[in-house]
This record gives C-alpha cells, structure tokens and sequence, in this order.
C-alpha cells in the first residue's frame, strides 16, 4: 500500500548489556542499526566507535571452519537437500547454545584434521610411486643395491642412452682394465641399465672411458636389499596407505550424522557474525553504549517493551531534512509479489510513492497479452498454485514473489486468450479439421490477431493502451506535484501537454487545431521558466515542443506488445500444422514438445518487455529510485528456521 | 547459357532458395551463439558444476532465432502446398516475392543470434562472480531477441499475403 514511516531510534544502554540486548534486536528483526550521524555527541560526550575487529574474526574464522566442514561432508558423500524443502525448525535456546556451538568446532576441527591426513597420506603415494618407477628397470638384478664396494672391487650401477650399445661401452672399457664385468640388467626405448664391476684401482679410468660414451652413474645409498624387495617393500607401504585413506574418509562419512549439528552452528555463528559487524557502528564511552537506528513506525510498541526490559533510555524521532531513512514496501497480498518488479529496478525514494499498486494491473495486461492463450495462462496459474501449496518458497524471496506473480500473470493471459479465441493457439481448429473431420474454431470474444485486419486492430489496442499507461504515469507526476506544495508546477508540466494532446485528438477529429495551438502556446511560455533572460526562456520553452517526438516514441514503443503476441501465436500455430501432418498419436508428441518450447522461449521475453515498458516510459514519467532497502539486524539463516516466540515483522 | 540460366532460375527454384536461406542463415547465427555461450559457460561449470542450470538458461537465449527461421520456412513450404501435393509452378515473379519474404528473418536471424550469444557470453561473467544478479544478464540478452522477434513477425505476415 505505501512506503511504510520510518522513525530515527537513539538508544543509550550499559556496555555490560550489550550482547543481550543486540540478541534481542535481533529476534525482533526490525531495527536496522545505521552509521552513527551525530556529531555533536561523538564530541561531547566522548564517545568513539567501537571498533574491536578482532572479535569479529574470531567467528568469521569459526565459521569458515564450520563451512569448510560441511562441504568436506557433501563431497565425500553427498548430503542431499531438496531445493524446495522447508528448513528444519528450531528453538532460539538450541539456535543460541554455546555447549552445541563448541562441540560442532570440535567436529570440524577433526573433520579438517582427518582431511589434513588425507591429503599428506596422498602425497606420500604420490612420492612411493614416482620411487617404484625409478627402480622398476632394476627388479631383474639380484644384487642387493646397497652393495657395498671392497676395498679391491667397486660395485656401480648407471645408465647409458639406448644409442650407445653395450659392446661398445665394453670395448671403451677394456682399454682401461683388463678385467671388469659390464652387465645388462634391462633395456628400454632410452636407455640401457648396467651393472658395472671392476678392480678397485682400475674404476677411475674405466669410468672416465665410459662416461665419455655417455654412461652415468646412478646412486642407490638410501635404499637397502635388492630392487626387487624395496619394490615389493613399498607395494606393502602403498596398501596400507590406502587403507588409511579409506579409514580417513569412512570416519569422515561417519561425522555426517552431525551435519545438522554443524548446519545449525553455521547459521548460528553467521547470526552472531551480524551482531558483531552491527557493533562497528555503536558508539560507546567506558560504561555506556549509543546506537542509532532506523525502526519502521508501526513496529515502535515491540521495541519499546524489549528497550525497557533493559532499562535503557531512547528517543523516536522523524527523520530530518536530509536524512534518508531506509525504505520498505508494504503492500496487500494481490500487489506483493510486483516487489520483484520493482526491486530489479531501484527501490523508490522514501517520501516519494509506492509503484507497485500504481504499475501492478498494467504490468498483468501486458504480460497477459504478450502471453495472450488459454491453454498457456492456465499452465502458469497450475503451476503457480502447485508451488505456492506443496513446495517451500522463503517468505520475502525471489522465488515466492516470482512464483505467485506467475499466478497473477496466468489469469491475465487467460483472459487475453478469450478475447482472441486462443487455446495452445489455433489447437482446436487444427485438431478437429485433421482428426475429427469437421473444422471447429474457437470464437474470439474479441478478433483474431492473425486474421483478416486483425493485426492493425491489435496494434491500435496495443498503442492505446500505452497511451493510457503513459497519460497515466503523467497523471502521477502531477500527483506528487501537488501533494509536494507545487500545484503551478503540476499545471504548468503536465497540464500543458494534456492541453497539447487534447488538441491534437481534437483536431484528428476534425475539430481545428485552437486547442492544440493553445497547449502549444502554454509550454512555449512556461517550459523555460527555469532559465535566465528572456531569450533563454523562449529559447527553452521552443525546445521543449520538441519534446513531443519523445512521447511519440514513447506511445510507439507499445508496438512490441503486439509483435511479441502475434510471434508467440504464429510458432504455436506453426507447431500446430506441423502436428496436424503427423496422424493423431505423434500430434500431442509435437503438441506438448512444441508447446513447452514456446512457452519457455516467450516468457522471458515476455517479463522482460513487459517490465521494460514499466521501467523505462512509466517509471521515466514520475518516479523517484534511490532509496536503499532496509536491512534490520535479523537472523538470516540458511539451513534452520529459528522458532520465535514473538511474532515475526511482516514486510 | 541462357537456357541453362532460365532452367535454373525458375520462379519454384528461387523460392526454394529463400526458405533454404531463411532456415539455413540463422540456424548458423543460433548455432554460432548458442556454442559461445557454451564454451564460457562450461568454463564456468568447471568451477562450480551447481550452476549448470542456470547456464543452460543463458545458453539457450541465442538459440531461438534458429527456430524462428525454421518456422518462417516452414510456413513457407505449407503456404506453398509442398505437403498437400499442390504446390503449382511459380513463375520468377511469383518466386522472388516468396525470396524477399524469407530475407528479413534470414538476415535478421542470422546477425541477432550472434549478438546476443555475445551478450549471453558476458551474462556467464555475471554469473560466475554475482550470481544473484544473473536474471540481470538473462534481461541484457533478451533485449537483442527484440529485433528478430519484428524480423519474424514480417516474414511472416509476408508469406501469409501470398
């Protein structure tokens, strides 16, 4: 109905009541506490803000925790959620208990424990594996690797490129020595893997001839026994490993019988975060605190019973030339859910006007007759009601206004679909012509859009429907005129044109052009009233006739109603006769398949336009945006329902 | 050659060159938006595999010029009486208007369909970053469908005069 009053709320409390009282603001949920404005006491009284951040991270850093738990949980098995089921309900002393709070950080903590190990049991594989690889070439060879070299035998192993063969390593090898052993272990695309033995005294010479064929060395000190037994040594490891893995995750998948627990402390400890980040904006001196706040008028009783609780001492007063007080729109259950409409645009100015009751039934109309068709409106309403009755829609979210707005919009369509005889389009003449044998038409309360001249009918409807949408957002501009003490303005603005208008109508009829030449005259003279010299008023108030192109394109602008009807009616048309040529049992297969599309492409578009036609050549006319949204201190929960004892505020 | 000519611009063939072209120009613009789409949108989906359905609802945004000029020609070929077996021979006066009928949606339809997978591929960074905000985007793309809407809309009415 209206922009609810708002008054200015100053309370001074003791800092030892602090906490408490925040909490009781908070279940009432209709105070939104503001940024301090008084200067003047902030000087007097030695008052500063209360800055103490350090709190504040403190549970943020808590419930990240919580959070992180949770979707350590969900990944490791799934908690399933319906999209549309209704939060579990829960007490404000099991919401706020510090004991449940505490144990679900228990929890988590060892849930990011568990994760911890998870995560360094993986990296230890990860190091096995690329280990096993590294020794796989020397499974074959029985010589333990940590063989030792005498004090007359040294014992080596390396590697040569594949390039290089093993008989020309050797014979670079016996010019050094005379007695070696060069042993093949393994051969693969790369490179060849040796075992090299020879006399002590002979190796730096035997090594030097062979490096220069490109045999390298290869170090096996950390290992003990053979290959072979490291390998089957670390396959042991890496079992186990797995194991612990899997004993990690079972023990994580056990903790999701505390889920709850951990969701209820998640929106519990997001409450408190709110309370914290609301105390960066109260003042405070050593024993006293001063919030400033914003409360809507009408809920003035509730919040004085809990300020005197704790025996504070406060002051309602109206807001101030200068101070915007947040705004709320309230509204009857038939104009709610236009809230959507508006809230994508720019909540209006407070003072100003709620848009919603004055947009509202053309917002309908026009959706409807974009939409125009039985068999598409009474979908929308069937769907509307399912959800409104079996699913969970959040009171005051999108999806609930969205939801009974699609009602609102389906009886419009309906309604549109009688006058031009719509249903699933042509369906009816289709069906009985193709399968029934006799051609019988839906008659249209109205026309056919589609027959005869039917289309520039509808265009006239469509146009003078716009003109009276934007007559009457004229209408409300002189409105807020008068009512703000201007009514020379109101007549001199708005009059003027409808001078104009009137004129113009009269003269189409054939009734000469005085009337119009007089609205003509009157804007000349008062349009540039605002300017200097009187040259510039003339000049301004010339300028402005120029302004009427403006509503001409304006009023024109209302053609898409009718182009995006008759599009919607020629595809379901089109569908139609396409489903007519199948026989009788593939026709409702193209029927519903060609339907649904239809409708799921037009809707979009048909929202779209019909909220831009509000936005942009309604809403140009007279509104006022700006105006921010209240946001109280409230318990904005995500996986409970906090039961209140106290009534909830209905916005 | 001016025999080869006239056989192969009948009044018959020329029609069928519109209605190849009105479904043919923006089935390729729906097939080239709706796949941008795709492809930032399925980089997204990599981050965060929840938001698939509402990048299935920017994705298919670009799509319905595609369908638009499929019923265009469609309609075309019934109006004709391809189906009934009636379909009578047209001259090259008669075919030409069935061409230019065709030609607002194929051109149109084409051009549209591109731009608005353009849009629709930047209302996958509103999603990925506000996804709030994201019917914002949808409304962004919608817009563009605006002026293949008209193009339909006069093919239509073109078809349906002959």
């Amino acid at each position: 109905m209206a922009i609810l009053a708002m008054k200015r709320l100053n309370i001074i409390a003791l800092s030892a009541d602090r906490d408490e009282l925040l909490k009781g603001l908070m279940k009432l949920g209709c105070v939104e506490i503001s940024q301090p404005d008084i200067p003047e006491i902030e000087s007097d009284a030695n008052f500063r803000l209360a800055t103490d951040e350090s709190a504040g991270q403190q549970v943020s850093s808590n419930l990240q925790e919580i959070q992180n738990a949770l979707s350590i949980i969900d990944r490791y098995s799934p908690i399933s959620r319906g999209l549309f089921s209704a939060p579990r309900e829960i007490t404000v002393e099991r919401f706020f208990d510090r004991g449940r709070i505490d144990s679900a950080l228990e929890i988590a903590r060892n849930i990011s424990a568990l994760v911890h190990d998870i995560s360094s049991y993986e990296a230890e594989l990860s190091r096995l594996a690329v280990r096993r690889a590294s020794l796989a070439p020397w499974r074959s060879m029985d010589v333990p690797l940590d063989q030792a070299s005498t004090q007359n035998l040294s014992v080596m192993f390396g590697v040569c490129p594949g390039t290089v063969s093993v008989e020309e390593l050797e014979e670079a090898a016996s010019s050094a020595s005379d007695a070696f052993k060069l042993e093949r272990v393994r051969s693969d695309n790369e490179q060849h893997y040796l075992l090299l033995l020879c006399y002590a005294e002979d190796t730096d010479e035997v090594l030097s001839n062979i490096k220069r064929l490109g045999f390298t060395t290869v170090s096996f000190k950390e290992y003990s026994g053979t290959a072979e037994e490291n390998i089957r040594r670390m396959e042991a490891r890496e079992e186990e490993l797995k194991g612990l893995i899997e004993a990690c995750k079972s023990q994580i998948v056990a903790f999701k019988k505390d889920a709850e627990l951990l969701e209820d402390a998640a929106d519990s400890l997001s409450a408190e975060l709110v309370r914290e980040n609301a105390r960066n904006n109260i003042l405070k001196t050593e024993y006293t605190i001063l919030i400033t706040s914003w409360v809507p008028e009408r809920e003035m009783k509730r919040v004085e019973k809990l300020l005197q609780k704790f025996g504070c001492a406060y002051e309602f007063r109206d807001p101030a030339d200068g101070e915007s007080p947040p705004v709320i729109l309230h509204n009857s259950r038939f104009f709610y859910p236009f809230n959507m409409v508006t809230n994508m645009y720019s909540l209006p100015e407070y003072g100003s006007l709620d848009p919603n009751p004055l947009f509202g039934l053309f917002f309908a109309l026009f959706f409807g007759i974009m939409f125009a068709d039985i068999g598409y409106g009474l979908l929308l309403v069937l769907v509307s009601i399912f959800a409104t009755r079996k699913l969970y829609l959040r009171k005051g979210s999108m999806t609930e206004q969205m939801v009974m707005l699609a009602g609102i919009c389906g009886v419009a369509a309906i309604f549109w679909g009688i006058m031009f005889g719509s249903f699933f389009g042509d369906a009816v003449s289709v069906f009985s012509e193709n399968f029934l044998g006799t051609r019988y038409v839906l008659p249209p309360l109205a026309f056919n859009p589609l027959e005869g001249n039917g289309p520039l009918i509808l265009l006239v409807v469509c146009l003078g429907m716009g003109a009276v949408h934007i007559l009457f957002g004229m209408g409300i501009k002189a409105y807020m005129l008068i009512r703000d003490g201007k009514p020379w303005d109101a007549l001199m603005d708005v009059g003027s044109w409808w001078l104009l208008f009137a004129g113009i109508a009269l003269a189409v009829l054939g009734k000469g052009w005085y009337v119009a030449l007089a609205g003509a005259l009157a804007l000349v003279l008062t349009q540039g009233r605002a300017s200097k010299g009187i040259f510039g008023k003339l000049l301004k108030g010339l300028s402005s006739l120029y302004d009427i192109t403006a509503y001409f394109s304006d009023v024109l602008s209302y053609s898409r109603l009718m182009a995006l009807c008759m599009a919607g009616a020629v595809i379901a048309s089109v569908f139609n006769i396409l489903g007519g040529m199948t026989g009788p049992v593939f026709f409702w297969v193209v029927f519903i398949i060609g339907h649904l599309f239809n409708m799921g492409i037009n809707i979009i578009g048909t929202y779209v336009h019909s909220a831009r036609l509000q936005y942009l050549e309604f809403f140009g006319k007279w509104y006022r945006e700006g105006g921010k949204p209240f946001e109280p201190l409230s318990v904005l929960t995500k996986y409970v329902n906090v039961k209140n004892e106290q009534e909830e505020i209905s916005i | 050659m001016i025999g080869l000519l006239q056989s192969i611009f009948t009044g018959t063939n020329i029609a069928f060159l519109g209605i190849a072209l009105a479904v043919a120009l923006p089935g390729i613009g729906s097939a080239k938006g709706v796949g941008m789409v795709g492809e930032s949108g399925a980089g997204l989906i990599t981050e965060d595999p929840g938001s698939f359905s509402k990048v299935l609802i920017l994705q298919i945004i670009p799509g319905t010029q595609g369908l638009y000029g499929f019923v265009i020609g469609l309609f075309a070929l019934i109006n004709l009486g391809v189906f009934g077996g009636t379909m009578p021979d047209l001259t090259v006066a008669q075919g030409s208007l069935y061409f230019m009928a065709c030609m607002p949606i194929a051109i149109v339809g084409l051009i549209s369909a591109i731009f608005q997978g353009r849009v629709a591929a930047a209302g996958i960074n509103i999603l990925a970053k506000r996804p709030n905000e994201m019917f914002k985007g949808v409304m962004l793309a919608v817009m563009v469908e605006f002026y293949a809407i008209l193009a339909l809309l006069v093919s239509f009415l073109m078809v349906l005069s002959l």
